[in-house]
């Protein structure tokens, strides 16, 4: 049993399944990507884990525990970082880690506390509704990292970020995962959990439709490939290889589009002249938009 | 309060009610003992309509007893309850609706120990405010001569607690039950009218002598305890009403899932999805056969 774990996790509002059966294991200190589209059922397999909501059926483990029968304890070890973080405006900073400090066993260790503030450039003495949103949420993550958790429960960290910061976070969450944290959290980036991830997870309308590591991902990914050639060019339909098809051609070029291996390809290509070849980087946005649209590569 | 970090911001989330309704009684508390010795004359002869013993009990207006009855304790309590229904309706629905509930219950803590310290911190508020009018009475006996025990008065305004209690612990588990602050208030609220002239009215009315007896503020009856001292039975009776109500409170809060921040507008919701469904039905043609069901 892994560190987070679910088995057939579900829960339905009603008529609306929000999230259908849920079978997922994620490993200690892996960095785990959770993708879906907006109402995918992201935030409420999060909030089931936290015990925020209740399953109509299955059950879900951290670190052991039972995520319902062990709550408390379950929180104790997990830091939180909700979708639509939401602070009490009237508190500084400060009040906010102290009063989450509070309800804790051990409370945090405020060296810490300031080491990760100095880290995110983030001012604890202001009250949370002078800050901005990118401000906010980097209280929000400080608050999620500052007991040192074993499991990060992030919905879409990075939100509302510039590019600057969301590096920062990235490295953040790669520095807990090498410490043996587990960092389970939601994106709809699909480029952020390239950046980050080891293995995702995808879901669509409440169903999980996919895990897979980035890698096999990628190799999901179509490619384009452009090839010149010296002397003669191949004939259209020449290059009759499985997962290549012709896309373009110009001049001494022809575009092919790749899906998996170069192998077949650069096979077929063994008989001609070529004086260049040219790649792009997998289209992994592609690869995930065909899995929300249910149409699968 | 650093063991008790949420009853703590409890406090400090409703200090600003709190403190002006504590200025309120220490205020009216002086003021009425001050205006005591130029309307007692005047209310030698005032003979008060018939029932009106629900209002201020059976000691006449003009006596110390029936002059801060009517003065003081007959509607100081109502004040406090509305204090007790605001903070009662806002520590759990009103979280909730505020999108703060998430990251505080992601935190180590039961729903149980959070609901317990909302409750005890709106509670000692809550307790500091009703005690208020005491430095008022005892500045103002100071200043003029009132002839009542001071232990009456102390009495009288220990016995304002229990009833509030009982609708702050009502509010919470409305807040509860309902997780919408708005239907909570609504609720709260439309009890503590109907049972506060619910015993007004049945002082008067003998149709209305035994229902009257579910009011609490029958049994909160400040004007007698100024008589014949504190009832600890009766306290008691709406201390264990009021441990009920956190008990049903803590059972719908338990039970039941943490709303999002859209939970002020699950009413609005549910009559949108109402009305698209009745739309739906009115345009889905009926099969042309039992079989095609």
């Amino acid at each position: 049993m892994g560190t987070i774990h679910t088995e057939q996790l579900t829960k339905h509002y009603g008529d609306t399944v929000a999230l259908d059966g849920l079978d997922l294991t994620v490993e200690r200190g892996e960095l785990f990507g959770f993708l879906g589209p907006n109402g995918a059922g992201k935030s409420t397999a999060i909030r089931l884990l936290l015990d925020l909501i209740r399953p109509t059926a299955g059950r879900a483990s951290i670190l052991g525990l039972d995520c319902q029968a062990d709550s408390v304890a379950v929180r104790a070890k997990v830091g939180y970082l909700p979708g639509d973080l939401r602070l009490y405006g009237g508190l500084t900073g400060q009040d906010t880690v102290e009063l989450f400090s509070g309800l804790r066993e051990h409370p945090v260790d405020t060296g810490y506390v300031r080491t990760l503030a100095g880290e995110l450039e983030l001012d604890l003495s202001k009250h949370a509704n002078a800050l901005s949103k990118g401000n906010r949420q980097k209280l929000g993550l400080l608050l999620a990292l500052m007991s040192r958790p074993e499991v990060l429960l992030l919905d879409e960290p990075t939100s509302g970020l510039d590019p600057l910061l969301q590096h920062t976070v990235w490295n953040l969450l790669r520095r807990e995962a090498d410490r043996g944290a587990t960092v389970f959290f939601s994106s709809h980036v699909m480029s952020e959990v390239e950046q980050v991830c080891e293995r995702v997870a995808i879901l669509r309308r409440g169903r999980l439709v996919a895990v897979e590591t980035v890698a096999g991902l990628k190799g999901r990914a179509l490619r384009h490939v452009g090839v010149t050639f010296a002397g003669a060019v191949p004939p259209p339909g020449a290059i009759d290889t499985p997962g290549v098809r012709e896309i373009h051609r110009g001049g001494p070029t022809v575009e092919f589009e790749v899906a998996g291996e170069f192998q077949p390809l650069l096979v077929a290509l063994a008989d001609y002249h070529v004086t260049d070849l040219r790649t792009e980087q997998p289209m992994l946005d592609e690869v995930l938009l065909a899995f929300y649209t249910g149409a699968p590569r | 309060m650093r063991r008790f970090p949420v009853a703590a911001k409890t406090l400090r989330d409703y200090r600003a009610a709190f403190i002006s309704i504590a200025f309120v009684l220490f205020a009216i508390a002086l003021l009425d003992l001050l205006i005591y010795p130029s309307y007692k004359d005047s209310l030698e002869d005032f003979e008060l309509p018939a029932g009106f013993e629900g209002f201020i009990g059976e000691s006449p207006l003009s006596s110390p007893e029936g002059f801060i009855a009517a003065e003081f304790f007959a509607w100081i309590p109502l004040l406090l309850i509305v204090v007790a229904v605001i903070a009662g309706t806002g520590i759990i629905a009103g979280e909730e609706a505020a999108g703060t509930m998430d990251l505080l219950l992601a935190q180590p803590v039961s729903r149980r120990r959070l609901l317990l310290e909302r409750f005890g911190g709106a509670a000692l508020g809550l307790l500091a405010a009703a005690l208020a009018g005491l430095p008022g009475f005892a500045l103002g006996m100071l200043l003029v001569d009132f002839d009542l025990g001071f232990g009456r008065i102390i009495a009288a305004t220990v016995n304002m607690v229990p009833v509030t209690l009982l609708f702050l612990a009502f509010s919470i588990w409305m807040s509860s039950a309902l997780a919408n602050r708005t239907q909570a208030s609504i609720v709260s609220i439309g009890l503590v009218v109907a049972a506060y002239f619910l015993n007004l009215i049945g002082a008067s009315a003998d149709v209305l002598e035994w229902p009257r007896k579910l009011s609490p503020f029958y049994w909160a009856d400040g004007s007698r305890v100024l008589v014949d001292g504190f009832d600890y039975a009766r306290a008691g009776g709406l201390l264990a009403v009021a441990a009920l109500f956190v008990l049903l409170a803590l059972r719908s809060f338990e039970q039941r899932d943490i709303a999002s921040s859209a939970g002020e507008w699950r009413l609005s919701s549910l009559l949108l999805r109402f009305v698209r469904r009745t739309r739906e039905e009115a345009h889905t043609e009926p099969p042309a056969h039992p079989a095609e069901y």
